[in-house]
């Protein structure tokens, strides 16, 4: 890859590579709290039987809100990318095109066969990165999902009670006490979960923002070795 | 000044060491450093990869402020941040008081880098180190010596062949602190500028010696390693691990964290520029060859030059 039109694509890649794997976690985090927030209000509704089930709760109520939230971060960020990515298509496209021109002139099945190549993959690489449909939901984080929210810790003297049972033994207030650290707890709990599976790093569980990085690279990746392959 | 309003309107624009014709694409000329572009570059090599266009003391300094009015027009300041020059042809110019300056520096990241590994370990490594620094420095000075020689050739070529073998040497200390999970931004710049100086000044003995094809061949492979190097270093990643580093050492991490992310972004985009400015080297090495110029007599040039720190070659067609 000696040419130096394809050194100066190389740069622009590797430049929008650079640019996005910074712009990703910069644009969760800045918008992770207005999740945190949703999931709050939806936390602070909870019923005081729903407090014994948390695990239930979060995957009713707040994992379809979590969901549809990665999805939508995910469209905005990978489109927003990919709308960067359009100028340095269009730039490989001419290239392309003068490639093509010089073909005409050489008909050597060398040149034929790696441009005819480069070509065929090229319209399919350069339609960008992976559509969004294939975020998998897997790899998005999603498998994490809302199932970690830890139990709330409610006191031992709750422990065996049943619902009702425990609302005649303790007075209202109480309970409205004890309902509210339930809250409390479970804020805490979905606020730990959902920042490590938005941002965490862990190889093991990939976040939102690792598979969508990972996509970046990829894209990268495949632009460089087209590149290569001209 | 034509130059600079084509860049400025985008008629124009710079690619490594090269301004071009946006348009078609068409080389409109090559920029090189002369004797005072390498003494200024080489002035920042206390303190490479700095963003010179920051309000840093080191712009207040006046030989700075000299290169950044010379050369902003041309989008060049990063450039400025290698410690090395544009095309890095002429780098013996500077000879060895730059390049003793950056052992010096390096050799006082390594010694505290010695106390924060094992003992044994640190003293292996760093012998090693040394002694391909000292190496390298010597083959430097053996090239600034040539110029009293009568017949240097032999001379030049044998310093061509030794610089290859140190740079692998330098090479694999750079490799290996990329493996590692931390990483240690200043000696890693440093280490980097050595391999900078080795390559540049291998080329050059090349074209002193007046052997285009071995500069060629030499500069065209240096481009290929700067990709296989650099190419896969992000920002970001680079970032991740030099956290880790400072979280290791218990270093305050908040605070100065825009600026350590800024510094980072300054290196990665310094080493593109590298990579970028090498690929174009064998351009400018092959105009030189084809119009016959002497690899002596324009490295003299770039020598006698005083007034200017970069010069700007448009060859005719």
């Amino acid at each position: 890859m000696r040419d130096m039109e394809l050194m100066s694509l190389r740069r622009q890649i590797l430049d929008w590579r650079d640019k996005w794997l910074t712009q990703i976690p910069a644009t969760l985090e800045k918008d992770l709290p207005g999740l945190i927030s949703l999931l709050n209000v939806r936390i602070n509704q909870i019923s005081f039987t729903e407090t014994f089930k948390t695990k239930d709760f979060a995957e009713k109520h707040l994992q379809p809100t979590y969901k549809r939230w990665v999805k939508t971060q995910s469209e905005q960020i990978l489109g927003l990318a990919e709308r960067d990515l359009e100028s340095i298509n269009q730039n490989i496209l001419d290239y392309n095109a003068n490639v093509d021109e010089w073909v005409a002139t050489d008909n050597s099945l060398r040149n034929a066969t790696e441009l005819g190549l480069a070509t065929t993959s090229t319209g399919a690489a350069l339609l960008g990165i992976p559509a969004v449909a294939t975020l998998s939901v897997k790899s998005a984080g999603w498998g994490l999902g809302l199932l970690g929210v830890t139990a709330i810790s409610w006191p031992i003297a709750l422990g065996g009670a049943a619902v009702l049972g425990t609302m005649a033994v303790f007075g209202g207030s109480r309970l409205a006490r004890f309902k509210n650290k339930a809250i409390l707890e479970l804020e805490e709990s979905v606020e730990e979960t959902i920042k490590s599976a938005v941002l965490g790093t862990s190889p093991e569980k990939p976040s939102v923002k690792t598979a969508l990085q990972q996509h970046i690279r990829l894209a990268g990746t495949a632009y460089l070795e087209e590149l290569h392959r001209v | 000044m034509e130059l600079q309003y084509g860049i400025a309107t985008n008629a124009l624009e710079r690619f490594g060491s090269i301004i071009k014709d946006t348009q078609t694409g068409k080389i409109v000329a090559h920029l090189q450093e002369t004797s005072l572009g390498q003494q200024l570059v080489g002035s920042l090599t206390g303190s490479p990869f700095s963003a010179l266009d920051t309000a840093s003391s080191l712009v207040a300094n006046a030989q700075l402020a000299q290169i950044k009015r010379m050369v902003e027009g041309l989008q060049v300041l990063q450039y400025a941040n290698l410690g090395v020059g544009l095309a890095g042809i002429g780098v013996s110019v500077v000879g060895f008081a730059v390049v003793s300056k950056k052992l010096n520096n390096i050799k006082q990241t390594l010694e505290k880098l010695s106390l924060k590994i094992d003992q044994k370990f640190a003293e292996l490594y760093l012998n090693q180190l040394y002694r391909d620094l000292h190496s390298l420095r010597g083959v430097l000075e053996g090239i600034e010596a040539t110029k009293r020689l009568s017949a240097p050739k032999a001379e030049l070529l044998s310093a061509a062949s030794r610089l290859s073998e140190l740079r692998s040497g330098i090479r694999g200390h750079i490799e290996y602190q990329l493996q590692q999970n931390t990483f240690d931004e200043q000696l890693f710049t440093q280490l980097t500028s050595a391999l900078l100086l080795s390559d540049n000044a291998r080329v050059e003995a090349y074209l002193l010696a007046d052997e285009y094809n071995s500069a060629h061949y030499n500069a065209i492979s240096i481009a290929d390693s700067y990709c296989e190097l650099f190419d896969d270093l992000t920002p970001y990643d680079l970032g991740q691990k030099r956290l880790v580093r400072h979280q290791d050492l218990r270093e305050r991490v908040s605070g100065e964290g825009a600026n350590k992310t800024a510094g980072i972004k300054n290196l990665v985009a310094g080493l593109r520029d590298v990579t970028d400015a090498a690929v174009t080297k064998p351009l400018l090495i092959e105009e030189l060859d084809a119009r016959g110029i002497s690899g002596t007599e324009y490295i003299q040039s770039l020598r006698d030059e005083t007034n200017e720190p970069i010069v700007l070659l448009r060859f005719e067609n």
